[in-house]
């Protein structure tokens, strides 16, 4: 692959403007809280629907990277993350905030940022090759299983309860079924409406899902007022981060990690990462009462995680997050068909999109220095001047997708949906997964049951097949406890035999 | 918590059973029932009702005080549940008029509704302009935005 030539248009003042303002963008909606990044995508993909692909690529990946640190600003100052992704960043940048220093926590923040948004995309554009050419060798069932172990761990780590994520993982697998069917073109659960032959369109219902929720969630509740209204020594001595660099490390590994698994992301990243570094830290007694290492754990880690995202959904077509699988949605729209047959169509994307997210990570440090002067007046904003713009936007973005109103209903519907999932304490990502993955895994199933006249031995012959089985099976029973209760009867049991 | 995992999971099985047996009546085409349109769905719908079961066999009786319910971490506060419906019922009503009285109409009164709901109390003269003028500015702005530069034809 020739690195250079594919990324060399990107060093023009068009790109690098565009770069810029979008990072610009995405910090300034990371960071107002009730605006999370998902809602942020989710409207552009219908505002830059009309603009050439790689444009487009551009605005939401940098909005991307911006929004998950802007998040961090608003979690430090009100103690309200911006985004989900910076719950854990407010445990110790609040504290911070409240011994009066919010701009050294705010520091921290962005250069963790920085080089963790660095790290996941330098891990992408070394991992996503090779896991390309790797899923060539995926077969039907190994999609069908694929999609069915992408759902269960989204269902295990983005929720309460496993059961739960699954049935809103299934729930959303139905709803993609609605419409027309691809082998026999059959109209499923349509009852005679014309609107849903085509089934529900997935960005009007992502908006719905991630943005009137929200607004309705936010329009109703109380919000903070910034406990700092000067931000002062935003600048750190080298030695500090030095200091911290195991953990920035490990923070930025873990995010990567978490952030390839599909359907998780960038929060619970954050919160793996601010876990183990507190266990691992020589500063342990600190955490909880304003330790920058615990700012830079979490923040480092959900930025890293944004790199990792992207490395199933080029590859695999399985979206790492929400936030990945409305962009899954928007390159669908342009024309690009993410999954394994992406690496030999267009190898270019596999260096453009590494180094779009490098470049807004110099931004992000930038701008995100320079914004946090700034941030306690755009923080006192009210919601009720902000959501109103927002429902316009998601009103709008629904529209222009496919200049229909029954779109509109659907983003209506979804956000209602959305809103009483949030009021029930079900996750949402594994809802988004099951509409990614509930067409792929519908077609895979039924081709290798019919290749297989109706056989299911090659579930338990093909090697790939049989890993597959046995993380599905190891992820129920971890996340329903089964498995711990094992080992430790295990761990009882091995002295008693030794004795 | 139990009460609404119980509510949740008799909701998903009654949909799942709904589900299944509209499944069930799709037609089989050349009779390869492999690669029936039905089959797929009717998977589905069983794996939500079996989830659903399941949820209820442990729950339920956590629900009815028979077995202790496990700590559970504090929920998020969720807000006025008649703000939302008022919200939503703004919403609602200003798509229902996008058709027939336009975009601008439409996003006028979903502007000035929502920004009233959210403000819970009676504007003051300030906020009653400031209201006033972006309410009027914010649709008619987008309008001409999307219709101009976007090329979409809005209502």
């Amino acid at each position: 692959m020739d690195v250079w030539n594919h990324v060399a248009p990107l060093f023009t003042p068009y790109f690098l403007g565009l770069m810029a303002i979008s990072t610009l963008g995405g910090i300034l909606v990371g960071m107002l809280p009730g605006i999370t990044v998902t809602m942020s995508v989710g409207l552009l993909v219908g505002l830059t629907f009309g603009m050439p692909a790689l444009d487009a690529l551009i605005i939401l990946t940098c909005v991307f990277v911006g929004g998950i640190y802007g998040g961090s600003q608003s979690a430090i100052l009100i103690n309200v993350p911006g985004s989900p992704a910076a719950a854990a960043t407010a445990l110790e940048g609040h504290e911070m905030c409240k011994r009066g220093q919010a701009g050294k926590a705010i520091g921290y923040s962005t250069v963790a940022s920085f080089l963790g948004t660095i790290f996941g995309a330098l891990v992408l554009f070394a991992v996503a090759p090779a896991m390309a050419e790797f899923a060539l060798q995926f077969a039907a069932w190994e999609y069908f299983l694929l999609a069915l172990v992408g759902m269960a761990i989204s269902a295990a780590l983005c929720g309460r309860s496993m059961a739960l994520g699954l049935i809103g993982a299934f729930l959303g697998m139905l709803i993609a079924l609605v419409g027309m069917d691809s082998v026999w073109g059959y109209q499923r659960f349509t009852y005679g409406s014309t609107d849903l032959a085509a089934g529900f369109s997935f960005i009007p219902a992502m908006i719905g899902l991630f943005g009137l929720a929200e607004v309705l969630h936010a329009l109703s509740a109380p919000k903070g007022k910034p406990l700092a209204t000067k931000i002062t020594g935003l600048m750190t001595r080298f030695g500090d981060y030095w200091r911290y660099r195991m953990a920035l490390l490990r923070a930025s590994i873990i995010g990567v990690v978490i952030g390839a698994l599909p359907g998780v992301g960038a929060d619970i990243a954050a919160w793996v990462s601010y876990g183990a570094n507190r266990q691992l830290s020589k500063e342990r007694e600190n955490y909880g009462k304003g330790t920058p290492e615990g700012v830079v754990s979490a923040e480092a880690a959900n930025n890293a995680a944004v790199g990792g995202t992207y490395v199933p959904m080029l590859t695999l077509g399985i979206p790492g997050d929400a936030v990945t699988a409305v962009i899954l949605g928007g390159m669908v729209l342009h024309g690009l068909r993410p999954g394994p047959m992406f690496f030999l169509e267009s190898p270019q994307y596999f260096a453009i999109i590494p180094m779009i997210m490098i470049i807004a990570a110099i931004c992000l440090l930038v701008m995100g220095l320079m914004l946090a002067t700034v941030t306690p007046r755009i923080l006192s904003v009210p919601a009720w001047i902000l959501f109103p713009v927002v429902v316009l936007l998601a009103i709008v973005g629904s529209y222009a997708v496919n200049n229909r109103l029954f779109d509109v209903w659907v983003m209506f519907a979804f956000g209602l949906l959305g809103w009483g999932m949030r009021a029930l304490t079900i996750p949402a990502p594994p809802l988004v997964l099951g509409m990614i993955l509930g067409p792929m895994a519908d077609a895979e199933f039924r081709r290798a049951l019919t290749a297989s006249h109706g056989s299911l031995e090659p579930l338990y012959t093909r090697p790939l097949s049989l890993l597959l089985i046995g993380v599905f099976i190891i992820t129920i029973l971890a996340s329903t406890g089964l498995l711990q209760k094992w080992i430790r009867r295990k761990s009882a049991s091995a002295p008693a035999a030794g004795n | 918590m139990p009460g609404r995992d119980v509510a949740v999971a008799g909701v998903m099985l009654a949909f799942a059973i709904a589900a299944f047996y509209e499944s069930w009546r799709m037609p089989v085409f050349a009779g390869q029932y492999l690669s029936a349109p039905g089959l797929f769905p009717a998977l589905t719908a069983g794996a939500i009702g079996l989830l659903a079961l399941i949820v209820l066999v442990v729950r339920v009786p956590q629900w009815l005080g028979w077995r202790a319910t496990p700590a559970e971490a504090p929920e998020e506060p969720l807000g006025s549940v008649a703000q939302v419906i008022l919200c939503a019922t703004i919403v609602g009503v200003s798509i229902l008029l996008m058709r027939p009285l336009g975009f601008i109409a439409a996003g006028i009164l979903c502007t000035v509704g929502l920004m009233l709901a959210g403000l819970g109390r009676r504007p003051t003269g300030g906020e009653g302009l400031l209201i006033a003028i972006f309410g009027l500015a914010l649709p008619f702005l987008t309008h001409l935005l999307f219709t101009r530069v976007f090329l979409t034809p809005l209502p």
